[in-house]
Order: C-alpha cells, then structure tokens, then sequence
C-alpha cells in the first residue's frame, strides 16, 4: 500500500512538473514570449538575450527563433557574433533574409574588415550594397593614413567631417576635439561642431565654445560665426523664458527655420503637431518648413490643412504652387 | 521489535531515502539553473583550469558560444588528442580570459587564428590559456605541464593585462599543493550533487550567501561609478576567483573592483605596484624555469578599452614591464600601438571589443593574430 502511494507521489509530482513544461514550451512559443517582453524592456537586455540564445541554440533551423535572435543581438552590439554564425558554415547557402542580416550586422557594427569575407556569398541588390559598403572603408582608411601621415588639426578635422557624413556623432565630435587641440578654434573644426551641437540643440555648448574662440573671431573670420553665435543665443534665451512648452518650441522652429535649420525645425514643429494637430499656426509653419526643405507635396498638404481651420488663403500657398 | 517489524522498518527507511532522493533529483531537475561553467574546475596546483576533452556551450555575458578542450584540458578548436612531444615546432600560449578568448568561437579568437597560420609554418600553437589567470598561475600551470606532465615547448608566449594586477593581489595567499589521489574522486561526486541535488544545491547556496552579500554591497558600489554592472554568469565566475582572497576591506572597496583605473589613480598607485611586483616576482620564476629547459619566452601586453580611450602607448603599465622584461632578458611585444594608432580611438572601442565589455571581439582578436603571426616564423 505504501508503495503505491510513494509512486503515486512521484508520477503526480512529474506530470505537474514535465507535462506543463513540454506543453507550453515549444521554442516559437518561448521566442514569442520573450519577443513580446521586448515591448516592455529593453532590446540590449542581457539576461533575455542570453535566454534567447539558449532557445536559438536548440533550435538554429527555425527560422523565426534565428531571425528574432539575430535582430536583437545586431541591435544590442552583438553583430560580429552573428556574422561569425555564417562564417562558420561556408557551404551553406545564404537565403536572401539572411543577406539582408549579414548586410544589416555589416553596417550597424561597422565590420567593414569582414566585408570582404561576403564579397562572394551576397547576390544581387546585396551584391551592390556590399560593394557600397567597402568604398567607405576604403575612403576612411585614406583619412586615416593622411592622419598617420600628418597628425594636425586638418586632417582630424577632415575626418571627423567625414565621420559626421556618415551620422556617427561621437566619432566625429572625438575627431573635432582632437583637431582643435592640435589647432585651436581651427574654423573647419569649429563650424563642423557647431553644426553637430544645432543638430542635438546643444546650444549652450555652442555658445561656450565661440566664447572661447572670441579672441580668434576676427574680421577675417567668416560671418557664419556672428550668425551662429546670435542664433545660439537666441534659441538659449527661449530655453531660459518662463513660456510654457508649446510656446517655446514654437519660437524655437521659427528661429531655426529662418536660419538655415529646417531639418531642427521640423522635429520642433512635429512635436507641436503632436501636442495640437488643429492649430493653424502650427500647421502653417509645418508648410514653410516643407517649402524651405524644398519639399512640395507635403508643403501644399500643410498650407491646405491650415487654409481649411482659418477659412483664408494664404501668400505661402501661392508660394508653394509655383515650386519646382 | 520482531523481525518481521524490523524487515518493515528497514524496508520503510529505505523507501523514504530513495523516495527523498528522487524528489531530490526531479526537483534539482527542474530547479537548479543550467550551469554553463561545468568544464571550469578548481585546481590545487594550478588555482583553476579547465576539463579535459570538453564538447559544451558556454555563455559569457549574453554571448552563447561553442567551447571545446582536448585531451591536455587546453581550450582547441575541437575535442582531440594533442601528444606531450611533438616534432613541430611548439608554442605555449598563457594568458588570461582574453587569450582563452571568451565570448567567441575558437577558430576566431587569436590563437585560434595563430593555431590556424601556423600550420603553414608546421608550427603547433597550444593554448593554456583560462580566465582570470596571472603570471603566479602561470607559472605554476607552466611548471606543471613541463616538469610534470613531460610536455615539450619550444616557446612560451605569456599574454597579459591591466587585470593581472589585481589578480597577483587576489593569488597572494594561494599555495599550491599536490593534487590528492582522491582529489578528482571527490570533485566529481561534489559536482554531481551540486548539478542534479537540490538539497545540496540550496545548502551551498546558503553558505555561499555571505560572500555574495559582500560581492552585491562592492557592486553596488561599482554601478553607481561605472553606470553599469557586469552580467550574472561572468559575475560568478569573477566571484569564484576571489575565492582565497581574505581581505574583506578590499573586496568591500569599489575602487578596488575597476583595475584598469589603478594606475591613474594616485590613491590606489600603492595597490598597482604591488600588483607589479608580484608579477615581475613570478614573471622571473617562470623565465628560469624556460632558461633551465631552454625554452625562449615572449611576453605582451595588449590594452583594455579604457587604455585604449587614454590613447597612451607608453603607460605606467607598459613601461614597467618594458624595463622588467628588458632586465630580464626576455621579449616584449607591446600591443597597445595595434589600438591605439592614427585610427579613432572611439572607433577601436566600438568595433574591437565586446559590448559594454573589455574582452576583444572577433575583430580585436583578428587584430592581435595578424600582429602576433610576424612572430610565427621568427626562430629562437
């Protein structure tokens, strides 16, 4: 009798334990699971990353499992493991989504010395990509043989322009700082970071650094200096007033769209659009932005927009229609 | 008590011991969390190695990679039979977590690489290499596998780091004993219960608590310097080799914990030379015991991420051992100018280093291959 309860014990025991876990377990499901938690934490997660790995590992012919895995890995830094996944297996044919992973972990990671491993296993428009994607190493490796070549100021300064072509921010804030403590307040360097700081609306880094270079601001320097410097100010003026938000960022699009910055203003103009899409005025800068971008169909469907709210029509649209 | 009773009693006993034992085992099953560091093992000589002929996953940090040994317990691109003579020509490879190449595959890591190149040259690269190792260890792992195990070396190449610095520290009150007949024995029924009992499974997490809570608190510590924390696997085993390290002030001591700061750091200058000396001590050891058997000796030094953002090819670290390996006759190669050059040094951080890490990537570790193969066919 005692027995057959110590054995009813333990088939209980493993039917609570195995049964459930081979039910809801099945690696899409497991992915699914973890995909879905994604959307709550975030992608460089290691902990899931490592437990999609464990999924991925018992599973490397789903291609569900390999895709997700792979995505998130390229995403959080992990690219170079991915693209040594296929390294590792030279027979196997390559399917056209595992080109576009192969090109996608080339690029976000930056592996422009693995490129040449591909050269033969992308095809098509992955080909061309690929091919795209070695002239940059090339270019860069031109740079930075004219750096070993002459390490001053213009050559960091040429690169860290180059760096700021191809969005890497960092790179090339770290290559125009070097140039300008070879060469201070060198104007190439300056302009490129000034540019770089409009770009991440850090004014009053801006302003900081023409401070510094005031004594160098002379009537040979060029005009964009004075009017970056006004801009500059300006814009921290906005920041510093008690207006609420909304003004704020109004202000802040019109300045940048009459100085040359349509691109800021827009992000500005967006965010106001988000906050009230029935204003007339918002609509209508969103329309003068577009049309200094150059870009006529969205300008017309702004202006349109705006016309529609105030019953009137308006100089710009006139504008707008006689674009190119 | 009659017999019959006696026989039931008994018969009861056992009953509940192997149902014990089974709930123990399904339960340990189900709960005991996979452990990736199986194939790393606790050595009485040599501090910690690796087990031999080992076919695994291992994980580091995120990355879940393919890790084989051979039958010398070295790490190897598969699992095979590696003789103690060869008539090659034969290189020793020791170092620490970056030379065994964590985080990636064999075949891409450097010496896999050298391992590779070197077969044109019908040179044998042997990689002894295991994390956290520092010049004491291998000294001892060095002394170990030629007087011990016989095994025949034409060159050592010892590969280090800012990290040994705190590691000699950390060996200081290691002594190496012979390894017990019963030794093996006992680690293999330990490991057994520790992997498959969860009775013993939940005890030795119980006694292991009093040195996590030390490790959490200093860690702590650590996140609000570094904004960040190393992952839960890499941070047992960076627990594991503090395991002889008695100086809870230090353990308790953030700063303690970020070694690639030591030497920039006038407040802890102390700290890293006495890492040196320590090193050079043992560094020496080990150069007598390659003279004795005339084997030629080679040292590196490559940098961290945070050397390589310092942008100095010719720091404390460096120039120490320089000078010391100069004294001692012995060859330096200095890795730093492979990363620290004309290219953007944020660029070498993003692209050859793991993320958010100080271990190469498969791109730092093609690097040091490329730079290290031009002593492949360099003959003594």
């Amino acid at each position: 009798m005692n027995k057959i309860c110590y054995i009813a014990i333990l088939f209980s025991l493993f039917v609570v334990q195995v049964v459930p876990s081979c039910l809801f377990s099945s690696p899409e499901n497991r992915m699914q699971k973890f995909a879905e938690m994604h959307e709550q934490k975030k992608i460089d997660n290691p902990q899931m990353l490592f437990e999609m790995g464990k999924i991925f590992l018992k599973n490397p012919e789903n291609t569900f499992v390999k895709n997700e895995y792979f995505q998130r890995m390229i995403v959080s830094g992990y690219s170079s493991h991915v693209l040594h996944y296929f390294l590792l297996s030279p027979q196997k044919k390559l399917e056209n989504d595992d080109m576009k992973t192969i090109l996608f972990a080339l690029q976000k990671g930056k592996h422009y010395n693995l490129a040449t491993e591909f050269k033969d296993r992308l095809e098509g428009e992955f080909s061309v990509k690929l091919e795209q994607f070695s002239e940059v190493m090339d270019t860069l490796e031109c740079y930075n043989q004219q750096i070993k070549d002459n390490p001053n100021g213009a050559s960091f300064a040429q690169r860290g322009k180059f760096f700021t072509k191809l969005g890497e921010q960092d790179l090339a804030n770290r290559d125009l700082d070097q140039s300008m403590r070879l060469y201070p307040c060198n104007p190439d360097a300056l302009f490129q970071k000034i540019m770089n700081h409009f770009n991440s609306e850090n004014t009053r880094e801006i302003i900081s650094l023409l401070d510094k270079c005031e004594n160098r601001i002379n009537s040979k320097s060029p005009v964009w200096k004075s009017t970056f410097y006004e801009l500059a100010k300006n814009i921290e003026e906005v920041e510093q007033s008690n207006e609420a938000r909304e003004g704020k960022l109004f202000r802040k699009a019109n300045l940048y769209v009459n100085n040359g910055f349509p691109e800021i203003a827009l992000r500005n103009s967006q965010e106001l659009l988000k906050m009230r899409n029935n204003n007339a005025d918002y609509l209508a800068l969103q329309a003068f932005i577009y049309y200094r971008m150059n870009q006529k169909s969205q300008a017309l469907k702004y202006i349109t927009e705006a016309e529609q709210i105030t019953g009137k029509s308006s100089k710009l649209k006139e504008l707008i229609a006689d674009m190119n | 008590m009659n017999h019959k009773e006696r026989k039931s009693a008994v018969f009861t006993l056992l009953l509940l011991i192997v149902v014990f034992a089974a709930i123990d085992l399904l339960l340990g099953l189900f709960l005991i969390p996979q452990n990736f560091n199986h194939f790393r093992v606790r050595n009485t000589r040599f501090h910690h190695g690796l087990k031999k002929n080992v076919s695994a996953n291992a994980v580091w940090g995120p990355l879940i990679y393919r890790f084989y040994t051979n039958n010398l317990a070295f790490r190897d691109v598969s699992v095979r039979e590696v003789d103690l003579i060869s008539d090659k020509r034969r290189i020793l490879i020791l170092g620490d977590s970056h030379s065994e190449g964590v985080g990636i595959d064999y075949r891409f890591t450097f010496a896999g690489r050298l391992q590779e190149s070197g077969e044109k040259f019908d040179i044998e690269i042997l990689n002894a290499s295991a994390v956290s190792y520092s010049p004491k260890i291998h000294f001892l792992k060095a002394d170990y596998l030629l007087n011990k195990m016989k095994l025949k070396v034409n060159e050592i190449w010892v590969v280090i780091d800012i990290s040994d610095l705190q590691n000699e520290i950390a060996y200081q009150s290691f002594s190496s004993t012979e390894q017990k007949w019963y030794a093996s024995v006992q680690e293999k029924f330990s490991r057994f219960f520790h992997k498959h009992s969860f009775t013993v499974f939940s005890i030795s997490g119980i006694k292991e608590k009093k040195k996590t809570e030390i490790f959490n608190e200093t860690l702590l510590g650590l996140k609000q310097q570094t904004g960040s924390l190393p992952n839960r696997n890499t941070l047992e085993l960076y627990k594991e080799f503090f395991r002889t390290f008695e100086d809870e002030d230090l353990l308790k001591n953030p700063d303690f914990h970020a070694v690639s700061e030591w030497i920039y750091n006038e407040q802890l200058r102390d700290l890293a030379d006495l890492g040196l000396k320590l090193g050079f001590e043992n560094i020496s050891k080990l150069n007598q015991l390659c003279s004795d058997q005339n084997i030629k000796l080679r040292l590196s030094v490559h940098p961290w991420q945070t050397q390589v953002l310092k942008g100095d090819t010719t720091d404390y670290y460096v120039e120490n051992w320089r000078k010391f390996c100069q004294q001692e006759n012995i060859d330096f190669i200095n890795l730093y100018p492979v990363f620290i050059n004309e290219e953007n040094p944020l660029w070498i951080a993003q692209t050859c280093y793991i993320e958010g890490d100080n271990h190469f990537n498969e791109t730092g570790h093609k690097r040091v291959a490329q730079y290290l193969s031009k002593y492949l066919n360099v003959q003594q």
